[in-house]
């Protein structure tokens, strides 16, 4: 995984608060998806401006004391959120799809 | 030649047959659901004939012939028909693949994919008590009003062991390959076509050996869980996620997982009466 590339939500998405937990549903495949933990904040932060590199420092500086497991945790939260097409790889003014 | 037309939710589908044993067959498989004698064919049409011991049900909309040599086969098969063409053009109302029971005018719903269970749990609700609606499809409206496709309990083979003591009389019984056919009569049971409202949902888990569980579920847990039975979720789009979502947060959700019905407490449906009435439930 590229720590350069940056990422947008797709625009069709549905997020759901449901009291406190996020649900987010892809209209294009009809998948729902539970976000859980740091996928949610991973997710927030997938707005086409920061790169992998950047959100995970961002997300590292949040959490000092967990630092060690975060990259891990943020690659393992766009994978998954690129397999079910909720997230788009944006280069320049392109997204990949 | 006899017909019969079922109209839901803006779909209307004849089901044919010639007289003699498959309009006896149709007769029965259609008992509990609420049709009209009608003399032409409306909508889509599906036809049963029985020749040379052979049952033949054709779904011209599809151009799907299938030759069946068990009625309990015949059974599964064309309500299985009636409740794909109800679920592909009802209009109005959310699909949910689903198993439901009622008492009184409250419903509960029990999502679950084959396999899980449903149809022996929902033979055991109607069998203590509870009215039955559907074991496969139910209909739902914004208000949180439902209706479920009527149709003798479908029982796979691995399931019949579960349910044969609550039967009370065999004869009715319709034995198939894919799935056995129990009418509600042979439960003692009461069956409705009527509209009620859904105040609780629970989801299932048969699992041998498992100890009797009943849980409440987060709404993010329980709304995962009703996507995945959402037979809507492609042609719907956002208008029933949102739907779904918020009959999830106004309804109470529990997990039920049982090792058998020997491992359910005693007082297990008045258990479920109870949670099945409603506080303060509001929908859409």
């Amino acid at each position: 995984m590229n720590l350069d590339n940056h990422y947008q939500k797709t625009p069709e998405c549905l997020l759901e608060d449901m009291h406190g937990e996020m649900l987010l549903f892809n209209p294009g495949n009809a998948t729902t998806l539970h976000l859980k933990g740091r996928s949610a904040l991973v997710w927030e932060l997938c707005n086409g401006e920061h790169s992998l590199a950047i959100m995970i420092d961002i997300l590292k500086q949040a959490n000092p004391t967990q630092a060690d497991q975060i990259e891990g945790d943020v690659m393992a939260a766009i994978k998954e959120l690129l397999e079910n097409e909720v997230i788009q790889i944006v280069v320049g003014q392109q997204v990949l799809n | 030649m006899a017909r019969w037309l079922i109209n839901m939710a803006g779909v209307k589908i004849t089901v044919r047959a010639k007289a003699g044993p498959a309009e006896d067959l149709v007769k029965l498989a259609l008992s509990c659901m609420r049709t009209e004698h009608i003399s032409n064919t409306q909508g889509i049409e599906l036809s049963l004939k029985f020749e040379e011991n052979v049952w033949e049900l054709v779904d011209r909309s599809n151009n799907l012939s299938r030759k069946l040599d068990q009625a309990g086969d015949v059974i599964y098969h064309l309500t299985d028909r009636i409740g794909f063409h109800l679920a592909d053009k009802a209009k109005n109302v959310h699909c949910l693949h689903a198993a439901s029971a009622a008492h009184g005018d409250n419903a509960l719903i029990v999502p679950a994919n084959a396999g899980a269970g449903k149809s022996t749990f929902i033979t055991w609700l109607t069998a203590n008590g509870f009215e039955y609606l559907t074991d496969e499809l139910i209909l739902i409206d914004d208000h949180g009003m439902l209706e479920g496709l009527v149709r003798p309990i479908q029982i796979q083979p691995q399931g019949l062991g579960a349910v044969n003591h609550l039967i009370d009389s065999s004869e009715m019984v319709q034995k198939g390959k894919f799935a056995t056919a129990l009418p509600i009569e042979c439960l003692s049971g009461i069956t409705t076509s009527e509209s009620k409202k859904l105040t609780l949902l629970v989801f299932p888990k048969y699992r041998k050996g498992a100890e009797f569980c009943l849980q409440e579920l987060s709404s993010a847990g329980a709304g995962m869980r009703l996507m995945a039975n959402y037979m809507n979720a492609r042609s719907l789009g956002g208008d029933g996620f949102r739907a779904m979502m918020n009959l999830v947060r106004n309804t109470p959700c529990y997990s039920l997982e049982y090792g058998g019905f020997d491992t359910l407490p005693s007082d297990f449906s008045s258990q479920l009466e109870t949670l099945l009435t409603p506080s303060t439930v509001s929908h859409v």
